[in-house]
């Protein structure tokens, strides 16, 4: 397994776009959550700050899609999935030290751009009748990591489904499409029932209710069963994507 | 178009056609559009359909109105004038924050065919936040000087507003003509305000609600002149009872309706009082077009954001495919014109995605719109559209447009990076993402990103017009997008052409 792990490391690192893709996860993440927590006044009612300054998060996981894609589908965009599989012919292996490089590399970068996200968004807040930005309380913490766990959920949900579709532009659009789409879709549905339902089991709205930190009666799903919902997701992409991965000729 | 230009453009019509997948893409995109988008308008009830009885007004427009408020008023044969001097105007609003007033609550004088509401009328009024304002006929406003005094003279369907500040200098403010106005009209003083509405939005939700509020204007001064009212200063008498006859005092259609249980009663009530040549009015209602309601165009249409995530991708791949297998070197070596390559492919993928998304919608619109009349969002409660409205045909070319310029987006993307995958991502992250935090952020904040990113484009689809004066929230969670309908495509337009722009440096700077 330590020469499959090396492999793949090898391969994630020694990509041109690799470091700036990630250097966007974060940046973006950051960027986009300090922007809003510099946005917010007291007069905008009180706010559920950790989630607004993790918000960000949104924005930054489309490159650590396009990564997660990329990190599978360039290996048959390339044709160096066949060396890869003569060197290592155990699939299994080769998937999981896959699986494990990409999502240490999201939760890496995730890690980096919670943190962040939290300071800077403390430093720029304003401070006309808000509360301060906690950092250090139970709920806050709770959210910074569940925020890290869904980078590297969203990561390898993409890893699964490129690895079924072996193509990076198509597998980027279907996990975009999965992400972004189903909610405002799902917002002009007549129908309240399904409305609530579509909304409730959404793999981001249910993922992103690890971010909230008030009011969680008001929720959905609770902030863990949300996360637990997104990783069924990825599971069960993870499985299909091996299948047809262990099924296939490469 | 020159014959390089034709050949070119006729080559890269080729090569979209010629390849299985994209034109089975293509078509996958009409059948989704059309599928989504039933899918979308399907189910729903509609809890309360408005029977015959409680049918608003219809306008002199043809147009439903709303027209409910207080009216202190006497007969006028004829030509004539009405002058008033509005001693104070209060808005009062029963809300959770007492302190707060309705910009909207107003008082003046007025000229109405009837009592009827509906009924054609002329008004000189002033607000509480808005100025002075010279309204007629429900769907027309304008704002003019502000003054106490208020004056409004008939001579024929014309009528002219003066405005003064001690009652003796008058200057002219605007005139308008009625749209049918009886001989005999109602003359008067009135006053109303709209509901107030306090808005919350915390934690991500946003909780509206309305509250009852009223109007009380003081009037003192009041005179009703006969004869040709051209001339300034013609009020037969100084002081209440003057002109044709006695005040009546009507209120004049129903006011607004509180959904039941909503709020404690309201501690102010309609009426109007007349002492010793001061009329007071407190009134309550709006005079005015329809709300907006629920978008059933827009809710037709849903089928355009899924169809446009396909378009994207193979608009993206159209381009990126020529890198990928080296194809780009024939296509330069036989037309070495780099911007003539990038001008036809736009061209091909924008007329064919333009077809294509209009055509899927023409089948999607009529499907949609039966599905939902079959779950009761028919009339009297509910508009009946067709496909030969201006405001549907709008929302369907405006709508094809979007989805072509979105995908000539992805393919000038598709040149800059030369990778369908970051290609992709860029388009969706600035069309899709902005919808999906604007109903996550602050209103302001979501508002401008509705603005400023391609997102802003969906503005098309939208039907309702909003008048100024009659504002309604706007809120991106319920699907509204805040800049007007064809001049929102401006905003993907001005990406797209930067897009291109930056395309054609980098196909022209780098090597194929």
């Amino acid at each position: 397994m330590r020469r499959e792990l090396h492999a793949e490391w090898t391969k994630l690192r020694t990509v041109g776009s690799t470091a700036w893709l990630l250097a966007a996860t974060s940046a973006l993440t950051v960027l986009v959550g300090v922007l809003v927590m510099a946005g917010v006044h007291g007069s905008d009612g009180p706010q559920d700050l950790p989630k607004l300054a993790l918000g960000g998060v949104q924005y930054g996981q489309v490159t650590m899609v396009v990564l997660a894609c990329l990190a599978v589908g360039a290996e048959y965009g390339t044709g160096t999935i066949g060396p890869t599989l003569v060197a290592m012919p155990n699939r299994f292996r080769v998937f999981a030290a896959k699986t494990l490089v990409v999502a240490a590399a999201a939760a890496a970068v995730g890690a980096l751009g919670t943190a962040a996200s939290l300071v800077i968004g403390r430093l720029v807040m304003s401070s006309d009748g808000l509360p301060p930005l906690p950092l250090s309380d139970g709920p806050t913490l709770r959210a910074a990591l569940g925020t890290v766990l869904y980078l590297a959920l969203v990561a390898l949900l993409s890893l699964g489904l490129a690895t079924a579709l072996r193509d990076s532009g198509v597998a980027v659009i279907t996990v975009l499409s999965i992400l972004y789409a189903m909610p405002i879709a799902t917002r002009l549905v007549s129908s309240e029932h399904w409305k609530r339902r579509l909304e409730k089991y959404a793999p981001m709205k249910a993922g992103l209710s690890i971010q909230s930190t008030k009011n969680l009666a008001a929720l959905p799903l609770s902030p863990w069963h949300g996360l637990g919902i997104l990783a069924l997701y990825a599971t069960a992409c993870l499985a299909l994507g091996f299948a047809l991965f262990r099924l296939r000729d490469a | 178009m020159s014959a390089v230009m034709f050949r070119q453009v006729r080559a890269e019509w080729t090569k979209l056609r010629s390849v299985r997948r994209w034109t089975l893409t293509l078509l996958a995109a009409v059948v989704v559009t059309v599928l989504v988008s039933m899918l979308g308008a399907s189910g729903g009830q509609v809890s309360h359909i408005g029977g015959p009885d409680d049918q608003p007004p219809m306008g002199p427009e043809g147009k439903r109105v709303r027209d409910a408020f207080q009216f202190v008023h006497q007969e006028m044969r004829g030509d004539g004038s009405v002058t008033a001097h509005l001693a104070s105007l209060t808005s009062k609003v029963d809300g959770v924050k007492p302190t707060e007033a309705e910009p909207w609550a107003k008082a003046g004088i007025m000229v109405k065919g009837s009592t009827k509401p509906g009924a054609s009328f002329v008004a000189l009024l002033a607000t509480h936040g808005h100025g002075t304002r010279l309204q007629h006929d429900f769907l027309h406003d304008k704002s003019v000087r502000s003054g106490s005094w208020l004056r409004l003279t008939r001579s024929g369907s014309t009528f002219t507003a003066y405005i003064s500040d001690d009652g003796t200098n008058w200057t002219k403010a605007g005139s308008v003509k009625a749209r049918s106005m009886p001989e005999t009209a109602q003359v008067g003083v009135y006053a109303a305000s709209p509901l107030h509405t306090e808005m919350e939005r915390r934690f991500g939700s946003t909780s509206i609600s309305d509250v009852p509020a009223h109007a009380v204007g003081v009037f003192d001064h009041v005179t009703v002149g006969a004869g040709s009212g051209a001339g300034v200063g013609a009020g037969s008498g100084a002081g209440v009872g003057a002109g044709s006859g006695a005040w009546t005092k009507t209120k004049v259609g129903e006011g607004p309706v509180l959904p039941p249980g909503e709020g404690p009663p309201s501690q102010v009530q309609d009426g109007s009082s007349i002492t010793d040549g001061t009329i007071t009015v407190t009134g309550s209602g709006e005079i005015g077009p329809l709300p907006r309601g629920m978008d059933l165009v827009q809710r037709s249409m849903q089928g355009v954001l899924v169809g446009l995530l396909v378009m994207v991708a193979v608009g993206a791949l159209y381009m990126t495919s020529e890198f990928r297998h080296g194809l780009v070197r024939t296509t330069f070596t036989t037309a070495p014109r780099r911007g003539g390559m990038l001008a036809a492919k736009s061209l091909v993928l924008g007329a064919t995605v333009f077809v294509l998304s209009a055509v899927g919608l023409v089948i999607a619109f009529p499907l949609a719109q039966s599905r939902m009349r079959a779950s009761g969002f028919k009339p009297p409660g509910f508009p009946k559209w067709s496909l030969t409205d201006p405001a549907v045909l709008r929302a369907i070319v405006g709508s094809a447009l979007l989805v072509a310029l979105v995908a000539v987006l992805a393919l000038a993307f598709g040149a800059i990076f030369r990778h369908s995958a970051a290609a992709i991502a860029v388009v969706l992250a600035i069309v899709l993402v902005p919808q999906i935090l604007a109903s996550a952020l602050p209103l302001g904040a979501s508002r401008l990103l509705l603005s400023v990113t391609p997102a802003a484009g969906f503005a098309v689809q939208q039907t309702g017009k909003s008048y100024s004066f009659a504002p309604e929230p706007c809120m991106p969670d319920d699907g509204c997008y805040p800049l007007a309908p064809w001049t929102s495509l401006l905003v993907p337009g001005l990406y797209l052409a930067v897009a291109l722009l930056l395309a054609w440096w980098a196909l022209r700077r780098r090597d194929a």
